[in-house]
Formats: structure tokens, sequence, C-alpha cells
């Protein structure tokens, strides 16, 4: 009996957080995280919630920087301001200058496969503007997170993409596209940043960017030459190196001008990555995946694809202007 | 009900976490590096190659049912017994300190961060310890109680990831050569000859119905090849092979993204026991087969078991942290213990041959004297 109770108490003490445990007030819980690279270090934002004990400290988040020949050492250095353990697990947004990407992608991305504590569901953003006014600004990841969310949804312009799926897209074919964000007294979305071979390749302005959202279907709602979008659905299809494009809008007005702004619009952008040889939809993947046969007999696919688009508006019904006409 | 006895659904449970211990030896990560999203097929295809050998191994079970493999080794191979001995211990140590040494990380990568290797390390062995000393029929019991336990996470990870599930990921399929497939399907093959040994080291006899046996083994062998193809489809449908083919254990990274009505969140440290599951058998029947291997060499008093369980413990700690044993080295093991069970077989079956042969000796003896005597 002895001899049980030891092994239970003792299996009790090992595996109950008795030994070497943390206090919830201990950690600086990381809200926001910002890197960039210059001069040869790299640069380090965090945004922790602070403390709410003193009632007389009505900040809710406080700010940290600091710099180091590596990512590890950039955060040692935070810990000599911050007498708090860096709690990654419940950061929401990642904010990256272009010097990084340009210099040390690889390195980043290396830095959060290592580190389990991140999740890597968070949201992640490239900004034209320094970092450091983003930080000092008082401007939460909360506010830059629905600031994204909001234009996803309401004009189009952005979407959200996660670490995960950033680094899903770098794997296939070293190209993926960041959101991207300016300031000027306040933060705007300032449409893509595309990315090849690690380096900043070209951004797509927030025309461009709606145009981009049609394209991988992320619209829901926007105004393209005037015309409203209440709803949109796009559907890729592939066949060998055919690529039928079908696009089913709800629009306000003016189908046949939709009709037709909206594919030249899109066989325009289309066809200027396609000379540029960056696949903007990485359709060279989709046909990987949808004909492997004609995928592995062709050379140079993505100079070979053939873009077919179909448009189908639809209005919307206006029920007040329908009760006028029956006055 | 016999408390010495186990019934045919405890065994099937048992087996199952054996063979189920092939997500943990050598896990998604490594098969998918194989034969990308075709590793899917390298499932059905190794545990088909399983089945086989399982219809192979049965003369084994059959013969000598009172005894274990131990049993059976010392009836079949009475010269050369202290070698083969000699042999498994080897190829058990080695093994466990593999398995320790996974587990061990997995524990301390993913749920006790803050926690020290070592400190981990003995706290499971003191676990397992606990187990072995409760004996074969206990091991078997538990195995029934943690497989609904198992059943419950598995179905909460399945409700949990059903909406992340795309199917696009799993294109293209049947891309890879027969070369590939082949390779693949052995890789899944070869981590799991090592449970068919341990399966042995319980009798036959010990079955409540006894004409059970295999057909519980083959349901624990056919529950765990499901179970380890719907993790294997979950995983790489909800992540795309890109990125199930870097992270080590990528199950974690799909646990981490389950959450329901945004209320229960954070669910991977939970859903990670199952793992724990997987590999405690393995470890559990390694080293209560370890213990009786040394049992035949060195002849150990009942009373002096806690010591010299607990010497083997010591001495698995230190060459665990002196030795690192590389996945490579352990699929040369499973191999090894494949052309040991495969010499066994053998062996009964000569020696089947050869009684049949001297009982038609006997019986044309006996009709020679009766005709004689005629």
């Amino acid at each position: 009996m002895i001899k049980k109770i030891f092994v239970l108490v003792s299996i009790l003490l090992l595996t109950t957080s008795c030994n070497s445990y943390t206090e919830l007030s201990d950690l600086g819980i990381t809200s926001m995280l910002g890197l960039d690279y210059q001069n040869e270090e790299f640069i380090v934002y965090t945004t922790i919630i602070a403390d709410r004990d003193n009632e007389e400290n009505k900040e809710k988040y406080k700010t940290y920087h600091a710099t180091g020949k590596t990512l590890e050492e950039a955060f040692e250095n935070i810990y000599i301001q911050n007498s708090k353990k860096i709690y990654l697990s419940h950061m929401n947004l990642l904010v990256i200058t272009e010097d990084l990407i340009n210099n040390q992608l690889t390195t980043m991305i290396k830095h959060f496969l290592s580190n389990n504590e991140y999740r890597n569901n968070f949201q992640i953003v490239t900004i034209k503007s320094k970092l450091e006014e983003l930080f000092y600004q008082e401007i939460t990841a909360e506010e830059i997170n629905k600031l994204i969310t909001i234009n996803m949804e309401e004009s189009g312009t952005t979407r959200s993409i996660d670490f995960e799926t950033f680094l899903k897209d770098i794997l296939i074919d070293h190209n993926t596209i960041l959101p991207t964000i300016k300031l000027e007294n306040s933060v705007f979305i300032e449409g893509f940043a595309l990315i090849k071979n690690n380096q900043i390749y070209d951004f797509l302005s927030n025309e461009d960017a709606i145009l981009y959202n049609y394209l991988t279907n992320e619209i829901k709602k926007t105004t393209f030459q005037g015309i409203t979008v209440y709803e949109n659905e796009t559907i890729i299809t592939t066949k060998k190196n055919n690529i039928e494009i079908s696009i089913t809008s709800t629009i306000n007005k003016q189908p046949e001008l939709y009709q037709k702004e909206l594919k030249t619009a899109l066989l325009n952008l289309l066809t200027t990555y396609q000379q540029k040889q960056y696949d903007l939809l990485k359709l060279e993947y989709k046909i990987y995946q949808n004909d492997y046969s004609y995928y592995q007999k062709s050379q140079d696919v993505l100079n070979q694809l053939k873009f077919h688009i179909k448009i189908h508006p639809t209005i919307k019904n206006n029920y007040l202007e329908e009760v006028n006409t029956n006055e | 009900m016999n408390k010495n006895k186990i019934t045919v659904f405890e065994l099937t449970t048992l087996s199952f976490f054996l063979f189920n211990s092939f997500l943990f030896t050598t896990g998604i990560q490594n098969l998918t590096k194989q034969n990308n999203t075709d590793s899917i097929l390298s499932i059905l295809i190794g545990s088909l190659f399983l089945l086989l050998l399982f219809h192979l191994l049965k003369g084994i079970y059959q013969f000598h049912q009172q005894q274990n493999i131990l049993g059976k080794i010392e009836i079949l191979f009475p010269k050369t017994k202290t070698f083969i001995f000699l042999l498994l211990i080897l190829l058990l140590f080695t093994t466990l300190i593999y398995s320790i040494h996974q587990i061990s990380t997995y524990i301390n990568y993913y749920i006790l961060k803050e926690t020290k290797l070592l400190v981990i390390t003995v706290t499971l062995l003191l676990s397992v310890l606990y187990i072995c000393k409760k004996g074969i029929i206990s091991i078997v019991k538990l195995s029934e109680i943690c497989f609904f336990l198992y059943l419950f996470l598995f179905i909460i990870t399945i409700l949990g990831t059903l909406k992340y599930l795309n199917l696009e990921n799993i294109k293209p399929l049947l891309t890879s050569s027969i070369e590939d497939n082949v390779k693949s399907s052995l890789l899944y093959f070869s981590s799991l000859i090592f449970p068919f040994f341990l399966i042995t080291i319980i009798p036959k006899a010990v079955l409540i119905q006894k004409k059970k046996y295999e057909q519980a083994i083959s349901k624990g062998l056919k529950y765990s090849s499901l179970i380890c193809f719907i993790e294997l489809f979950i995983t790489i449908s909800i992540l795309g092979v890109q990125l199930t083919k870097i992270y080590v254990y990528p199950e974690m990274t799909v646990y981490k993204k389950i959450s329901f009505l945004n209320i229960l969140e954070h669910l991977e440290t939970t859903l990670a026991f199952s793992q724990i599951l997987n590999s405690l058998f393995i470890i559990v029947l390694m080293l209560w087969s370890l213990h009786a291997l040394l049992e035949k060499l060195i002849p150990i008093k009942k009373e002096k078991e806690n010591i010299s369980y607990s010497l083997l413990l010591l001495l698995l700690i230190f060459a665990g942290t002196l030795l690192t044993i590389p996945h490579y080295y352990f699929l040369i093991e499973n191999l090894i213990v494949l052309g040991l069970l495969l010499l066994i077989r053998l062996k009964i079956s000569i020696r089947k041959y050869n009684q049949q042969v001297l009982i038609g000796k006997q019986s044309l003896i006996h009709f020679d004297l009766k005709y004689k005597k005629f």
C-alpha cells in the first residue's frame, strides 16, 4: 500500500506542474509581433497585454522592441526590458517588412517552425511603412485584423492570410501573396505584396487586389467600375492547358458593361503575370493535381495556359422600385 | 468470470494498440515523405502484406498453446536458445530506448514544455513499471479501458476536423511509381513486425475462447490500419502534402485547429494523449518481455522482481542518455525479428512434417506387425 501511495504521489508531483510552473501574471501574452531586418540585424517589436493589477495603469498593451544578430538573440534582448516570459501561443498578428522578406524570409519561417509555442494560425501582413510607427501608435492586432476582415467582406480589396496558408503556398512553388498595410495617420489597406523565390516580386494595387479576389473566389461584396456587386461566385476548372473561369455575380446595374469590363480587366491581369512568369493563381499546381499525365508531358505549363472567362451577371431585385412603378 | 483469463475483445484492443504504434514509431511524416499523397494507398497495401504475414505466422500461435513465444523457442531450439534470447534482449533493449526517447521528447515538446526530459522519462517509466508489475493479464485488461478512451478522443478529432477537410489536397492520386508504392508499403509493414512478436508473448491458452485467438489479432490489425488510414487521410486533406512532410507530428498541427463553437479551444494537449496511448502499450509489453527474457537467462525470485525491474529501468535510462537510435536502425531491428519469426515458423513446419512422417512410419510398422500375426 505504501509503495502504491509513493508511486502515485511521485507521479502526481512530477506531472501536475508542481515542478517549474509559471504564474499567469508572469506571462507576457503577446498579441502582435513585428519583424524587420536592417543593417544585418533583426528587429523585433512585440505588443504584450499589460497588467491590470494596478488601477492607475490604464494601458491595455505595452510595446517592446529589441535587436539581435539572430531572431533568438533579438527575443532574448526583449527580456532585458521586460520581466515577463514572452508567451506566443495567443499571437494574433505578425507584421513583416519588405526588408525582412527580401533578406531573411527563410530564417523567419524556420524560426516559426522550430518554436512549438506558435500556433501557426495567426494572420500575417506586410507593411510598407516603418514598423516603429505602427507599434508606437498604439494600433492593436485586433484593429488590423478587423480592418482586413471588414475590407474582405465589404470592399473586396484584401483577404486574410494565416501563417499556415502562407507556408503552404511557399512550399508549393515558392510564390505567395500577403495583404499589405501602410500608415498615414491611421492604418490603410494597400492591396497585396507578391512574393516569389523569397523576395518581394511586385505589389498589387487595391484595384488589382479586387480582381485577384474575383479569381480566387474571395469576393463577398465589392464595387467594380461604379457597379455594386452584392454576391459573387467564381469557379475555375482546368482541362489540360485550358483554364475556364466562370464568374456568377449579382449586381445592381449595367450587366453588359460589367461583363465586358470585368472580362477585359481579368484577362489583362492574368496575361500580364503570365508574361512575367508569375503564377498568380497557382494554376500549374492545379493542373498537376487535376491532370497529372498532361502536367508530366508538358514543358513550361505556365506559358501554354489559355484563359476562357465567362461572366454571368444577374441584377438584384429592387423591390422599392417595383412598388414605385406599380403606383 | 475467470480473472486469469482474457476475453477476445481485450486481446483485440491490445493488438490494436500494438499495431497503432506505427503512428508513433514511424509516423505519418516518414510515410508521406516517401510517397506523397499516394501514402494513403501505402497503408492499404501495407496492411495487406501484414495480413499475409499474419496468416503465415498462424502456425506459431497454434504450436504448444500453453506456452508463450519464449517457451516455444525453448522447445524448438534447445541448443541455440541462449543465443536467440541474447539477440532478442539486445533488440528489445535498443527498441525500448528508441521508443522511450520518442515518447519522452514528444511529451516534452508538445505537452510538458517546462519539464525536464529526464523527469518526464523517469515518470513515464515509473508508470510503465507499475503496469508491468501487475502482470500480462492486467496489461491486456487495461488496454480495453484505454481503447474506449482512445475512441472517444478519436471521435472528437474527427468531429473537430470535418470542417477543415479539403479533398483537393488529396490530389493527385496514383502518380507514384510501383517502386515508390512498394517502398512506402514496406515502410508501414516493417514498422509493425515487433507487435507480431509481442502478441506471441500472450499464450493462446490464456484466452477464454481459444479458437478466436487469431481472429482477435486479425481484428486488431484491421482496426489499427483503418485508424491509421483515416488519420493520414485527415492530415493530408487538411494540411496538404507539403505541410505534412515538414512537421514531425503533423497530427498535432491538425489538433491545434480543433475548436468547438469557438468555446472549446486549445484541445491539442488533451488530444495528444491518444498518441501517448499508442506508444504506451508497446513500451509496456517490450519491458515485460525483456524482463521475462532476463528471467529465462538469470533465475530471478518473485520477491526480487522489484529490484530486477528497477535495475533494468536504471540501465535503460543510463543507456538512453548515451545512445541515440536512428529510425532506420529501428526498421532493421524489425526485419531481424521478422527473420526470427519466419525461422520459428519454418522449424514448426519441419517438426510437424517429421512428426507426420514418424506417425506414418509407426502406423506402417503397426500394420506390418498385425499382418505378420495374421
